[in-house]
């Protein structure tokens, strides 16, 4: 259990490292920024190079408000700034910044430009069909649990047919109801209890073996469910470059501000999601 | 001796002609892929793309534009047919291995699907790059013609072409790089701003 607490930190402090290094591409630079007293907007400069042979960004703005983290509201924001900003200097993002904060010249206020590949802006406009997750058949896997739930119900119907429960109470020396007379043998060689044997031996037979089969169908249909499963998660994954769908642990976390009115708490933990 | 060498150059000349009848020869199954209106209308997008390009070129030689502003519109072309042409290489990947030929035939809904966002997204690249900054370089001169009435098409297309593929499975699967490369890439991508004249 230590060694699981002592895995699951490491693996939450080493995710979070990986978190922060995400997406920003790393080409603005010379970020500057004015309040204009008279409009009561903030003016944003930056410049943006160009990565490799790639012109056009998504370009995004980040704040630190007081202290605290803060994400300036798409409306509040125009000019240079969201999907496909063609790289130059001297790009410029006018915050209207009465929209989402109140704001004096005493504030303290740190601004951060990030830019990230272009990403697609719309949703599907050539047809009606959303990204359509297949349909799994759930007939198999619902009929191998019916029919195996069936066959192991009477499988243990059969393990305690009367022919065992009697042999049971009446052969069984340690029974209350055990009869000494059933156990002694008579004309034909055989006592009651060796027929009663006989046949009791032959509904457990049957009883297990019905039993292990349907414990094997109900297997097997869980096991084609969980394959068809993992065939179509596999196969989204690869439709949708593999980063979506199937298990995802993903660390949370986040850095306890410890500046201004913060409380001081932060954020440790993992998050696991399965998505099919 | 000569007998030896007679046999060896004859083999020699069947075995290259079997080659070259390999690369010459499409199979059935690869032209009536071809001909469904997935490639048919592909080939139109790519065809109003280059007249927009020559368009431009020429116009460009009489009004002589910066050469920053022909960098700009030639850099958002270039990178537009990229996620054009990257369409086309995913499609004939998904041919050639296994993996993709079962996601293409056991999935043909949600494949469709993501064929239409890569289609969606890259004719929006086009549309937000190359077509703007031609139309802000040209004054509105030279709009650069849209493909969004065509997407509809392409997508009826894939649908149809994946009835195809499922129709001739085993042929699909001898299917090589050499011959989708030459059939399915090459003949159908955008070319190259420089062979636009």
């Amino acid at each position: 259990m230590k060694k699981l607490i002592t895995a699951l930190i490491f693996c939450g402090l080493f995710g979070s490292h990986l978190i922060a290094q995400e997406t920003d591409l790393g080409n603005v630079s010379n970020v500057d920024w004015n309040y204009d007293t008279l409009t009561e907007k903030i003016v944003i400069t930056y410049d943006l190079s160009r990565v490799g042979t790639e012109r056009y960004f998504q370009i995004a703005v980040g704040a630190i408000f007081d202290g605290q983290p803060f994400t300036p509201s798409t409306g509040a924001l125009e000019g240079d700034v969201g999907s496909y900003v063609r790289s130059g200097l001297t790009k410029k993002i006018t915050w209207d910044v009465s929209q989402d904060i109140f704001f004096t010249e005493n504030t303290s206020l740190q601004i951060k430009v990030t830019s990230r590949k272009v990403q697609s802006t719309t949703t599907q406009t050539t047809g009606t069909t959303p990204m359509a997750l297949p349909e799994p058949n759930i007939f198999i896997p619902i009929g191998a649990g019916v029919l195996g739930g069936g066959l192991v119900v009477a499988g243990i119907g059969s393990q305690n047919s009367d022919n065992v429960k009697t042999y049971k109470s009446t052969c069984d020396p340690s029974s209350s109801t055990f009869s000494a007379s059933a156990t002694e043998v008579n004309g034909s060689g055989t006592s009651p209890c060796d027929v009663l044997y006989d046949e009791a031996k032959k509904d457990h037979s049957t009883g297990s073996l019905l039993t292990g089969l349907g414990v094997g169908v109900i297997l097997a249909g869980a096991g084609w469910f969980i394959k068809q499963k993992m065939d179509e998660s596999a196969a989204l994954s690869g439709l949708r470059g593999g980063d979506d769908a199937g298990l995802k642990i993903e660390p949370v976390y986040e850095v306890p501000n410890l500046i201004g009115n913060g409380t001081g708490l932060g954020t440790l933990g993992l998050r696991f999601s399965l998505k099919f | 001796m000569i007998m030896k060498n007679i046999v060896f150059a004859v083999l020699l000349s069947f075995f290259s002609a079997s080659l070259f009848a390999q690369g010459a020869n499409i199979p059935n199954s690869l032209s009536e892929l071809l001909n469904t209106d997935f490639f048919t209308q592909y080939e139109e997008i790519r065809e109003r793309a280059h007249t927009s390009v020559k368009a431009f070129k020429k116009l460009s030689e009489e009004e002589n534009y910066s050469a920053e502003d022909v960098e700009i519109v030639r850099d958002a072309y270039t990178a537009s047919a990229e996620k054009f042409n990257e369409i086309l290489l995913n499609v004939k990947n998904d041919l050639l291995s296994k993996r993709g030929r079962k996601m293409l035939l056991k999935f043909p809904d949600a494949y469709s699907s993501n064929l239409e966002k890569q289609l969606d997204f890259a004719n929006e690249y086009y549309e937000q790059t190359f077509r703007k900054e031609i139309a802000r370089v040209t004054n509105g001169e030279v709009l650069g013609m849209p493909f969004l009435e065509l997407l509809p098409v392409i997508l009826k297309g894939m649908k149809i072409a994946i009835q195809v593929i499922k129709k001739f499975q085993a042929e699909v699967r001898k299917y090589n790089d050499v011959m989708l490369q030459e059939h399915l890439v090459e003949k159908y991508k955008f070319d190259d701003w420089s062979k636009l004249i």
